[in-house]
């Protein structure tokens, strides 16, 4: 009963948020903060159930971005198509990368697929005749579905909403699977999931490839959001982003995640005020958040709910 | 037909021969106690028959199928689940998921039925949740169901391993050591789990350190010495047997 009253909370000040906000920047920065929690979610299918850092989630939304852009300016496909498209091409991605990288652990895993990851930088920055290297490629339309148009901040805002909600049901229904459970296994003790008949490495491949989906759709809509795409979507520096919202979020939820990745995109941008020392009040803060949440905000939240569980018991 | 059958199995780790041509037999309904001092190789046959380390030489046979080299998660699901020496658990999760984790070696994972939340799935799940209850209640745990498996006393953490191999249904239930580091209390408690088990029709095979368990429960006995199977027999006989009385109580003009 609780919750479904805070679920409809949350969605009517999902809904209603842009519409009272004023200007175009605003709703600017809550697009922005949607399609991190997209590429978010699917990071922290990486992390925060598998158990796994992969580096590499700036080149999955790369792959995303830069199907959509080939699509669309040489095949002039459609919208809902090359979404699509654009998911599965970064599901194959995954798969591709998946294979090798996911028969390793912890720090060899981390450094493998950011070396993919570096590999399909250069590849977008040196293949010029496909992707017209660091000049980007540019004049990607705005999605048209029979007379609907999105090409305003509002309705990119509504198209990001629906695939978040989409990301999240999907991460929900996983969870709540045999898969979802050998996912939890192999994150909590590998030897003994296998022991249990857990296929571990194919367990690991399902979610990394779902992951990464959520990563290329992200990149899918951002291209078509900002018209361009070049080499520069697929740099390390987004991957760095998307580590921190999840750490900081809380690794393993997925109400921790989606605050991060909202906080991590706002932040910076809110914190022009101080000018100067925007980036430097960021990274303290980034700083203190590591070190005084382990388990991110949603383990603040939780706490917080146990003492006040423990007042109201006493 | 034996249901599980070493034959000559044999592992390397560079110059020492851990195990040593052993061959051995499991009949349906039996429990076996495979006993040795320390080091004698006990644990390595266990990695040997359960795919975790692969044999220099010799095979397994589960109902007459050679499983040596399949993978560890295949063995699993062909019906033979361990427990490991070291207390071996899904730490930050509570008691019922570990238990609804060990039902995995007879589950399917398939992914679209369970993102479109098929009504077969749904079923699938109330099931696995269901029967998590069943062997928590069948082990007279159900009063930890929610308690997280890392907060757990330690002869629970023990019983809690039992349950997640249990809980796949095994027909060959391997325990690598249950009693160690158990009170003389919580030993008796888990000799008589052992009991019920069999009673279920579940064929066990033990790893054991404590002579009184062992002795108290197995039907056969195999005696394991520097990696070679020195005796075979029923309690009785091994406990008259000279060579494993010269292993365990040491001779007394032999070895320094």
């Amino acid at each position: 009963m609780a919750s479904g009253v805070r679920g409809l909370v949350i969605a009517l000040v999902v809904l209603v948020l842009p519409l009272v906000l004023p200007g175009g920047y605003h709703r600017h920065l809550l697009v922005l903060a949607g399609l991190f929690v997209l590429m978010a979610l699917g990071f922290d299918l990486v992390l925060g159930y598998l158990g796994e850092l992969s580096l590499g989630h700036a080149a999955f939304f790369g792959v995303g971005a830069y199907t959509t852009a080939l699509l669309t300016r040489n095949f002039a496909t459609p919208f809902p198509l090359d979404l699509l498209l654009a998911g599965l091409v970064t599901g194959i991605a995954g798969f591709l990368i998946g294979v090798p990288s996911l028969r390793l652990k912890g720090p060899y895993f981390a450094i493998v697929t950011f070396g993919f990851a570096e590999i399909l930088r250069l590849v977008a920055l040196n293949w010029v005749s496909v992707t017209r290297g660091p000049m980007g490629l540019p004049d990607i339309p705005h999605p048209q579905m029979g007379g609907l148009v999105i090409n305003t901040e509002l309705s990119y805002y509504y198209l990001v909403l629906v695939l978040v909600g989409l990301a999240i049901l999907v991460t929900r229904r996983l969870l709540d699977s045999t898969v979802g459970h050998a996912m939890v296994a192999i994150r909590e003790n590998e030897e003994l999931a296998a022991s249990t008949g857990i296929p571990t490495f194919r367990v690991k491949l399902i979610a990394f490839c779902i992951g990464m989906v959520f990563a290329g759709v992200a990149g899918s809509v951002y291209a078509r959001y900002v018209h361009f795409v070049d080499p520069t979507a697929l740099s390390f520096y987004y991957t760095v982003t998307v580590v921190s919202m999840v750490i900081v979020g809380g690794q393993g939820s997925i109400g921790g995640t989606v605050l991060g990745a909202v906080l991590f995109t706002l932040l910076p941008e809110y914190l022009r005020v101080a000018e100067n020392a925007r980036l430097l009040i960021f990274g303290a803060l980034l700083m203190a958040a590591v070190v005084f949440l382990p388990e991110g905000l949603h383990g603040l939240w939780r706490r917080s709910r146990q003492v006040a569980g423990r007042h109201a018991a006493a | 037909m034996p249901l599980l059958e070493l034959r000559g199995l044999t592992v390397r780790f560079g110059g020492l021969t851990a195990v040593n041509d052993v061959s051995f037999s499991v009949s349906a309904g039996e429990i076996v106690g495979l006993i040795g001092p320390n080091g004698a190789g006990k644990t390595t046959c266990f990695g040997l028959i359960t795919g975790f380390l692969p044999p220099s030489r010799g095979e397994v046979r589960l109902q007459n199928e050679v499983i040596t080299g399949l993978p560890p998660h295949v063995i699993a699901r062909r019906g033979l689940l361990r427990t490991f020496q070291k207390t071996s658990l899904f730490p930050r999760l509570s008691v019922h998921e570990n238990v609804m984790i060990g039902e995995q070696a007879r589950l399917s994972r398939r992914v679209w039925p369970a993102l479109l939340r098929t009504a077969a799935q749904r079923r699938q799940m109330t099931e696995v949740r269901e029967r998590a209850d069943g062997v928590l209640a069948f082990l007279q745990m159900s009063a930890l169901r929610d308690v997280e498996a890392r907060a757990l006393s330690y002869g629970e953490q023990r019983q809690l391993a039992v349950a997640i191999a249990l809980a796949g249904q095994p027909t060959l239930l391997m325990l690598d050591e249950p009693a160690a580091g158990l009170t003389r209390a919580e030993a008796q408690r888990l000799t008589e789990t052992i009991g019920h088990i069999r009673a279920q029709g579940i064929t066990v095979l033990l790893v054991e350190h404590d002579m009184k368990v062992v002795m108290g429960i197995s039907d056969r006995i195999v005696v394991l010495d520097h990696g070679q199977k020195i005796a075979e027999g029923d309690p009785r006989e091994i406990r008259q047997n000279r060579d494993v009385i010269r292993v365990y109580l040491g001779e007394s003009g032999g070895r320094a």
